[in-house]
């Protein structure tokens, strides 16, 4: 298994009473792309930021590619590139100057790291558009060019895609994908959005006020989308003694007086339907159902779901 | 830390109004030749016109004014625009950070004051109001340098609060308090205030000015360095507090 490149232990935030993280242990592995998912205000960007040390711990412990964060600054921060929240840059300069700013901060031995980075984000380099007249987009791509413009082994992304058009995120999405995949870089990134995550994400971590409900890999967590088979009667107890006598079925739940919901779905429908009848029970319907990915965190986050 | 401060020249890009601001330097030279219009060059020594000229309400006044607003400035964009949060990850240390501001306000402060003591030459000699001689000029120019020197110590406390406020009101405010404070001050407790502890070391040997007291360089050099101390102090809990989301 492929070491943890980031690691928190009861990783807990309090804000005067309130509680906005809660005893979160994250487990980030080399290589993969991990999802932070959750709703708009369930702690994920404070989660990132005190990963990265921007905000203080209120207990709980993180390491980062195995050591504390606190003392080696000098020697984790240069290995990290991170979008948190809007990306900042100085208004009365151009993309090119802004970045050309931080690689002389951060010592990038490329000379023209900031020409590259720039190509693989897709902003002309050189370009005398001032950054305070770029649009969300142009700003989120400036701040993804930031983040590798010092080629780091992990990437921490707070909602990347946020103020992209579909191609944008498209391209974004790509972009990541191919950082994890051909330069085995690893990437923490958050989102809301549900389809970007499954679309992105090796791992996920679902954060539901601030409590980490789940975490599991992607593949892990499709193979709990039950398949069942939905099954509308006149009297459940009935039709329950009848499935369990005939058809020796008793991996099924009843959900009220007229719903059961039946797991095996090897099961002959007609012949069920049919023994059912002459049982005098009614079938009002009877359907194959198939939990998607949607539904398992609507009932892992309380029903609010994930948008 | 070289690199922190050529990053902080970069930033200063399409900022006209910093460089417009020197053009204050040039204020007190003109308002002199007005002053001495009615003279002759027999009649005025050029230390008398340099002292209005450079040595008056430029340093007690203009220059700290001028000084707090590019504090202001030099600080509110990373404030504002969440610039801080990047920096700190680079990393960048806070002190670092803090002393490589100060750099561009002393680079800054010194300019300001050469451009004011050509300015008074040029005013002075075109005008007709004194003639040039050496000894003036280089007393000037000591006295320039002198003050464009130590103004940037004493405007430490309204650097510190730029960098560890959000908005510019409040640096601004400070700025017209403490400058306006440093004047009152200046007579009556010229120890108190680093910018009347200042104008004590420049009046100290400039021929013709009288003080209340002889000036205990001791003591204005204590002035200036508890207040700095303090200031970077308090910086650097502030900005730890703040790169902390305390």
């Amino acid at each position: 298994m492929e070491p943890l490149i980031i690691e928190t232990r009861q990783l807990t935030k309090v804000y005067g009473e309130q509680t906005v993280v809660n005893k979160v242990n994250l487990h980030v592995r080399k290589g993969r792309i991990y999802g932070l998912l959750g709703r708009n205000g369930a702690g994920k960007t404070t989660v990132m930021k005190m990963i990265l040390g921007l905000t203080s711990i209120t207990s709980g412990e993180v390491d980062l590619f195995g050591q504390k964060l606190g003392g080696n600054e000098k020697r984790i921060y240069p290995r990290i590139g991170a979008i948190i929240e809007t990306p900042g840059f100085y208004p009365n300069l151009t993309g090119t100057e802004n970045l050309e700013i931080f690689a002389k901060l951060r010592g990038t031995a490329k000379p023209d790291a900031v020409k590259e980075v720039l190509a693989v984000v897709g902003l002309p380099y050189q370009d005398k558009k001032l950054f305070s007249q770029y649009s969300l987009g142009m700003k989120q791509r400036l701040g993804i060019a930031n983040a590798i413009l010092h080629d780091p082994e992990l990437l921490i992304l707070d909602e990347p895609t946020n103020g992209l058009d579909p191609i944008g995120i498209a391209e974004v999405r790509n972009f990541i994908r191919n950082l994890c995949v051909e330069w085995e870089k690893t990437v923490l990134i958050s989102s809301h959005i549900l389809s970007e995550v499954t679309l992105l994400a090796d791992d996920i971590g679902i954060l539901h006020n601030g409590v980490l409900l789940e975490e599991n890999s992607l593949a892990e967590l499709q193979k709990k989308n039950s398949k069942y088979i939905l099954l509308q009667v006149s009297d459940t107890a009935k039709a329950a003694l009848v499935l369990e006598n005939r058809f020796h079925v008793t991996d099924y739940s009843v959900q009220d007086l007229h719903t059961l919901q039946l797991y095996d779905t090897t099961l002959d429908m007609a012949e069920v339907n049919k023994t059912l009848m002459t049982e005098n029970i009614s079938v009002i319907s009877s359907q194959r159902c198939n939990d998607t990915l949607e539904d398992y965190f609507k009932k892992v986050t309380g029903g609010e779901g994930i948008a | 830390m070289l690199n922190l401060i050529l990053t902080e020249f970069l930033k200063l890009r399409r900022r006209k109004f910093v460089w417009l601001m020197l053009l204050a330097a040039l204020f007190m030279p003109l308002i002199s030749i007005f002053y001495f219009g009615g003279s002759s060059a027999a009649e005025i020594d050029p230390l008398q016109f340099y002292k209005w000229a450079a040595f008056s309400y430029t340093p007690w006044i203009i220059l700290p004014f001028v000084l707090g607003l590019l504090c202001t400035m030099l600080a509110y964009d990373e404030n504002q625009n969440e610039l801080l949060k990047q920096l700190w990850i680079i990393p960048v240390s806070r002190m670092g950070y803090f002393f490589s501001k100060f750099a561009i306000v002393l680079f800054y402060s010194v300019c300001f004051m050469l451009l004011a003591a050509f300015g008074s030459i040029f005013a002075g000699v075109i005008s007709g109001l004194i003639v040039f001689t050496a000894e003036s000029v280089a007393f000037l120019l000591i006295k320039c340098l002198e003050i464009g020197f130590l103004a940037p110590f004493a405007m430490l406390p309204v650097l510190a609060v730029a960098v560890s406020q959000r908005g510019y009101l409040l640096p601004v405010c400070c700025t017209v308090v403490y400058t306006f404070l440093g004047f009152i001050l200046m007579m009556v407790a010229m120890y108190a205030h680093p910018l009347s502890s200042m104008t004590a070391i420049l009046m100290r040997n400039i021929p013709g000015v009288v003080l209340n007291e002889p000036v205990n360089l001791a003591k204005v050099f204590f002035c200036i360095g508890i207040w700095g101390f303090a200031s970077v102090v308090g910086t650097n809990i502030m900005l730890s507090k703040e790169s902390r989301g305390i």
